[in-house]
């Protein structure tokens, strides 16, 4: 499985944990808000519709109750039979007038349908009209079925100043009356009458829809448009469903007088643009929106520099021990910001060191080893060869020179094995052909040998005079003590152990026990094993066998790569 | 007596004293209405108090209401009339409605004036007592400001135009007072009653005085809506050159400009002079209150407030004119020009009619003058409007 990228994993688990949650409760929670807020406004523009109503039913039964009491006043009576009681009247007019602001006008008619006087005074008509006039004989007709309290409302057009008045009983819906430009207005008319029941004079109090809406506007803020429609819901048909632009309510059915049945009810309705109300809440969901999507990107932004930021720590350590892996132990030591990885640092530091040094010291050691291993082969092998050579150059000289040509080569090995640590095992091969050919010119049939190494092994890097070593002891400590002589036997095959093995058979003098343990007389096969414990570990196995019958077996095991030093 | 009869009677004669000693003596008064300014009022006060020393029942005064419609109601709906009312000549009208008692037989008599007595006559009987004279009105100025008070209006409104004080306007007058309006109006030969004591304003003079009236306005020589404040506000503080007022306001403008006060006639309207109204007061007696328990009181309070002493402080305790001629004969002789512009202002002016009629016209010619000067009203309509609302209530209500 190929490894991941440590870095990669920490910015997407930190964005991830930052804006997940944030994306999964954001918009259902933006999307719930939206909803209960539409819900809320539509549940308070019906309370508004409602307050609404309540104050215009109040504001109309206190007309109502107050024209009651004007009715019932001595000077009201007084005024409508004697102009000496006018002035009195205006009075009481002047503060009708101001206490109630759904009022325009009141007007005070004698029995005989004359204005006397009006509030204000400049809205005195002269003469009445004739529908007015008719009216009053109706109302006048009908006082014996109504008690004191009771009044009339009638609605009447205004267009153009001129009056026309149409009885609201039984009401009936008009589309107009809910359009304050329309000149309509309610008309209070209540019969004066004196103490035998008969109607002495009319008081009329006047309020036009544009002022009742306009009173009724002004409690209301925003955008928001109200209308009076006249009649209960009933009659009105289904109130008007809002648009997609607006959302309306309307009030229950207020009836502003005391009559059962009632001479006139009405509905308030509100509409409101939808914007309105939802510009806020939409602007704080588009808000809302916004900064989630900020939000996200600053967290998106800040996990991904805190993940560099943490990560920035592994990765110096991991360059740094990518130069180990290379072999560079002389890499600069890299500042962790982190005091636990400055520790790691120091550590590797601190071995790269001291592997440094052993590396070194065992360069150095081995390569006195090498040459003190090359001058093992030096002086009697030589000399001995030589006189074998000289004194073969007078009975076969064409052999002479041929085993002259054998030492050369040989010499040749000897010098070329010190330039590195490992050479191709076909020299190492080669070498100890040139050696024991040389060696078989001084022990004639005494010595005889087999190389068995497959075309395969030859290539393997090998340590250079290592089975130079053993061969030589064997020829000196196997061949050479016998006067029989003996045969030696060598032979590289594959292996599993380390990869490889390497076995010298010599027959002849047997290998005695001190020989076994160590090499006494000589430091060659110490120095092999030495040499084959820093190459291959003690893997190799280096072991001396007395395989009986005269015969010993020095083996060991090697692998095709060792630990070289180049 | 008998020992007996003493241990009997006295005991019990001691028994009753206390029982009708312990009984609480009601406090009898007789009250007078009366509507005069604060300044007037306060000497009235002065003057029942020291009746009131010498009297039983004392004399309470009562103010502030408005008098004819409150007479009327307390007459009619018996709601505890005053015994006393001290109001203008033409309540005269009302004689019968409110049951004044007829000033005869009272065992004294008063040196009235008589152009004063024939002004309270009616149909050959009189109501009341006349006690002061007056309520006429004048042309106040400032000395300072006017060196020679313009006697037209046309001077005048030049005059005025030309101030560069700190007035916006150069004269002011109540305005939408009928009473003013009526002044304006005498120079255009409005009069209310005709001989017969009938209303007849006269339309066509009527609509000129209307016309005329607003014309002021209208050329800016007085803001209507600027009476009470600027004569208070401007003239009382030497900004403003002239007023009209009545004489009830002498003493408040004197106290306001001091020396710098001066009183000329109202100036003429295109060779027309201009005529206030003057009323007497009086004391009249409504519910026939002289024939009532406290007829004695009351005639003596009569002729207390109208005995030579009393009438002759009535001008310096209250700027009143006096209606005893000796009292208006001292007055008139005193070196004060202001006094003799009063009284000459009083000459020129037009009694008060006092017929019934009377009554009626004050609330038309309000309606008509409002109407008119609001614009819901041409000059000829408003003028209709007046006579025709006057005759028509005058008719229903007594006729």
């Amino acid at each position: 499985m190929a490894a991941r990228s440590f870095r990669l994993q920490i910015i997407a688990l930190t964005v991830l944990a930052a804006t997940v949650p944030i994306i999964m409760l954001g918009l259902p929670v933006a999307t719930r808000f939206s909803s209960l807020a539409r819900d809320s406004s539509a549940r308070e523009l019906s309370l508004v519709a409602e307050k609404v109503a309540e104050s215009l039913a109040n504001r109309l039964q206190l007309i109502v109750l107050h024209a009651s009491n004007l009715r019932s006043d001595s000077d009201v009576h007084r005024s409508v039979k004697s102009i000496l009681f006018l002035d009195r009247a205006d009075l009481l007019l002047g503060e009708f007038l101001n206490s109630h602001d759904l009022v325009a006008e009141v007007h005070l008619l004698n029995q005989d349908d004359k204005q006397l006087t009006a509030a204000p005074l400049t809205t005195m008509m002269r003469p009445l009209p004739n529908e007015m006039r008719g009216l009053m004989r109706d109302a006048a007709g009908n006082i014996a079925e109504r008690t004191s309290l009771k009044g009339y409302f009638i609605m009447t057009r205004f267009p153009d100043g001129t009056f026309k008045a149409d009885m609201a009983s039984p009401p009936n819906p008009r589309k107009d009356f809910s359009r304050g430009d329309s000149g309509l207005a309610l008309l209070y008319v209540a019969p004066i009458v004196g103490l035998m029941n008969q109607r002495s004079g009319t008081l009329i109090a006047v309020m036009p829809i544009e002022r009742i809406l306009a009173v009724m506007q002004g409690g209301l803020t925003g955008p928001t448009r109200l209308d009076l429609l006249q009649g209960d819901a009933s009659l009105l048909g289904a109130v008007k469903v809002p648009t997609t632009e607006e959302i309306m309510n309307a009030s229950a059915s207020l009836q502003p007088d005391f009559s059962d049945p009632p001479l006139a009810q009405w509905l308030v309705q509100i509409a409101e643009p939808y914007n309105f109300r939802f510009a806020s809440v939409q602007k704080t969901f588009f808000l809302v929106v916004a900064l989630l999507l900020v939000t996200l990107m600053v967290l998106a932004g800040v996990g991904f520099l805190a993940a560099r930021w943490l990560i920035q720590p592994l990765q110096t350590l991991t360059s740094y021990v990518g130069q180990f892996t290379k072999g560079n132990y002389q890499a600069v030591k890299p500042q962790a910001r982190f005091f636990e990885f400055q520790k790691v640092v120091d550590t590797l530091d601190d071995m790269g060191k001291k592997t440094l040094a052993h590396i070194e010291a065992e360069k150095a050691r081995l390569g006195l080893e090498l040459n003190a291993l090359r001058n093992q082969m030096g002086p009697h092998f030589l000399f001995n060869s030589l006189n074998s050579i000289a004194t073969m150059i007078s009975i076969d000289p064409a052999r002479a020179a041929e085993m002259l040509e054998k030492l050369s080569s040989l010499y040749r090995l000897i010098l070329d094995s010190s330039k590195s640590v490992l050479w191709p095992l076909e020299h190492e091969i080669e070498m100890v052909g040139h050696y024991l050919a040389l060696e078989q010119m001084r022990f004639g049939k005494r010595l005889r040998y087999t190389i068995d190494v497959g075309p395969e092994v030859k290539l393997l890097r090998f340590p250079p005079l290592l089975l130079q070593t053993l061969v030589e002891n064997a020829v000196k400590h196997g061949v050479a003590r016998s006067r029989e002589g003996g045969a030696i036997l060598i032979l590289v095959e594959p292996n599993t152990v380390l990869g490889y093995r390497l076995a010298v058979t010599n027959s002849g003098s047997p290998l005695n026990a001190v020989q076994r343990i160590s090499d006494s007389g000589g430091t060659g096969l110490a120095n092999t094993r030495k040499r084959l414990d820093l190459l291959y570990g003690p893997e190799h196995g280096l072991a001396i066998k007395s395989l009986g019958s005269g015969e010993t077996m020095v083996e060991f095991f090697f692998s095709a790569s060792p630990k070289t030093f180049d | 007596m008998t020992n007996f009869g003493r241990l009997f009677v006295l005991p019990m004669t001691a028994l009753l004293a206390g029982a009708v000693s312990s009984v609480p003596i009601k406090q009898e008064t007789v009250v007078l209405w009366h509507t005069l300014d604060i300044v007037p009022a306060k000497f009235l006060q002065t003057l029942v108090d020291e009746f009131n020393i010498d009297h039983f029942p004392k004399v309470r005064l009562e103010t502030g209401m408005e008098l004819t419609p409150t007479l009327i109601t307390s007459i009619e709906d018996s709601e505890q009339p005053p015994d006393m009312v001290l109001g203008p000549a033409d309540l005269i009208g009302l004689a019968e409605r409110l049951k004044f008692s007829e000033w005869k037989n009272v065992g004294f008599n008063v040196a009235i004036r008589p152009e004063v007595l024939r002004s309270v006559q009616h149909r050959g009987k009189q109501w009341g007592l006349p006690v002061i004279d007056g309520n006429h009105l004048m042309l106040y100025y400032n000395d300072d400001l006017v060196k020679q008070p313009a006697r037209t209006w046309e001077s005048l409104g030049k005059e005025v135009s030309s101030y560069t004080h700190k007035s916006k306007h150069g004269i002011a007058w109540f305005y939408n007072d009928p009473y003013v309006f009526f002044a304006f109006a005498a120079a255009f030969g409005v009069r209310p009653l005709d001989f017969k004591g009938h209303i007849n304003l006269g339309p066509e003079s009527l609509r000129q005085a209307f016309e005329f009236y607003r014309r002021m306005r209208d050329i800016g020589i007085v803001d209507p809506q600027c009476g009470y404040g600027c004569i208070t506000g401007e003239f009382y503080k030497g900004q403003m050159p002239y007023v009209i007022n009545g004489d009830w306001a002498y003493m408040d403008a004197k106290n306001a400009l001091g020396d710098k006060l001066r009183i000329a006639s109202l100036p003429s309207i295109a060779g027309q002079p201009m005529r206030s109204f003057c009323a007497a007061h009086l004391l009249f007696f409504p519910a026939q209150s002289l024939s009532g328990r406290y007829r004695k009181t009351l005639l003596a309070f009569a002729q207390f407030l109208t005995s030579s002493e009393v009438q002759r402080r009535w001008y310096g305790g209250a700027n009143r004119i006096p209606v005893l001629s000796d009292a208006f004969s001292e007055l008139a002789k005193q070196r004060d020009s202001n006094v003799t512009a009063m009284l000459k202002a009083l000459n020129e002016a037009v009694r008060i009619p006092v017929a019934p009629a009377m009554l009626y016209v004050w609330p038309a010619v309000r309606k008509g003058l409002a109407l008119f000067n609001a614009g819901t009203q041409s000059s000829t309509e408003a003028s209709a409007f007046v006579q025709q609302l006057a005759n028509e209530q005058y008719r229903a209500e007594v006729l």
